[in-house]
């Protein structure tokens, strides 16, 4: 398998950056993320679970997310397991728009190939 | 919201959770395995809202488990390449190619000697030119040689002795071709031997270069 580019982000990854941008919390958990991927993507099915958690992890060691653990007290009180929390950083933030901007100059050569930017 | 099922797929994928975090460190472990639990329980109640039933549910979460399979084993890779990162980078490397190098460099000064010592013997160098009046000279390139052999036998062990707390397979990498030097002087198989045995140190330092992690 070719390896890709530096700096170059996996559509997975520009669509957990996208679910993370948008959830407008202050943090997301693994599974809304999944459930975010597949409602912009019209899908019915979710992210397998070790796609979505290696990937999660990989962006996080790049520094384009960060993550916590929620407040124990909170996932007691709410009778469910402890949720770990991923927000956007700065520089993932970055990524997506130079990410997005990249996929959007490609539709438009598509369309137009002499199209320059 | 309800805690984690007691179903046959949950305790399927927490199988599987325990046998790819295994040897990982404890923390490590225990955030990939809360991650997971927190995953099943939040399907199970996202799928129960929308009236999906058990055995459905079940499916769907096994599919999610065998779908990611290679990603969690590729991510085991990745932590395990994450824990030796740093000890190779930052201490590792620079002592152990330290001591790879002088050992090298030990290594064909006593090839080069041997040669000619051997040449001495004979009273010839590559067999075309005698050399007259040299016997004596021969004796003394006898006795240096051990001189030579117990010098490298003591800065291989010595190199092996710094190598290893920090990497054991590094100091055994020293080591092996120390051992070697002993009998070398005596077999020149072994001395071929050697050289593969070093040839072997060298790659494996040079494999075990970091390797740029994207993005």
């Amino acid at each position: 398998m070719p390896r890709r580019k530096p700096g170059s982000l996996l559509p997975l990854e520009v669509s957990i950056l996208a679910a993370c941008r948008d959830a407008g919390t202050p943090g997301i958990h693994g599974f809304a993320l999944a459930q975010g991927i597949a409602d912009a993507e019209e899908s019915r099915r979710l992210t397998a679970t070790g796609t979505l958690y290696r990937a999660l992890h990989r962006l996080d060691d790049g520094g384009l997310i960060e993550n916590w653990w929620e407040d124990p007290n909170e996932a007691a009180a709410a009778g469910r397991p402890l949720r770990r929390l991923y927000r956007i950083t700065g520089a993932g933030a970055t990524a997506l728009a130079r990410a997005q901007s990249d996929a959007d100059e490609l539709a438009l050569r598509r369309i137009d190939p002499g199209f320059v930017s | 919201m309800s805690r984690l099922p007691d179903d046959r797929s949950v305790r399927l994928v927490r199988w599987w959770t325990r046998r790819y975090t295994a040897g990982l460190d404890q923390m490590t472990t225990a955030f990939r395995s809360a991650e997971i639990d927190s995953d099943l329980a939040e399907h199970d109640h996202f799928r129960r809202e929308t009236e999906w039933p058990t055995s459905r549910i079940g499916r769907e979460r096994v599919r999610r488990l065998l779908a990611g399979v290679p990603a969690d084993i590729g991510w085991r890779h990745d932590r395990l390449r994450i824990r030796a990162r740093p000890v190779v980078t930052t201490i590792v490397l620079p002592v152990t190619t330290v001591a790879q190098l002088l050992l090298a460099a030990y290594y064909v000064a006593f090839s080069a000697y041997l040669l000619g010592s051997s040449a001495l013997a004979d009273q010839q160098i590559w067999g075309r030119f005698p050399l007259q009046g040299f016997e004596g000279y021969a004796d003394e390139a006898g006795a240096s040689g051990v001189a030579f052999i117990i010098a490298g036998l003591g800065l291989s062990l010595a190199l092996a002795a710094v190598a290893r707390p920090v990497s054991p397979v590094v100091a055994n990498a020293v080591t092996i071709p120390s051992a070697v030097f002993a009998v070398m002087f005596f077999w020149l198989g072994v001395w071929a031997l050697g050289l593969i045995v070093l040839t072997g140190a060298a790659t494996d330092l040079a494999t075990r270069a970091p390797n740029p992690t994207p993005p």
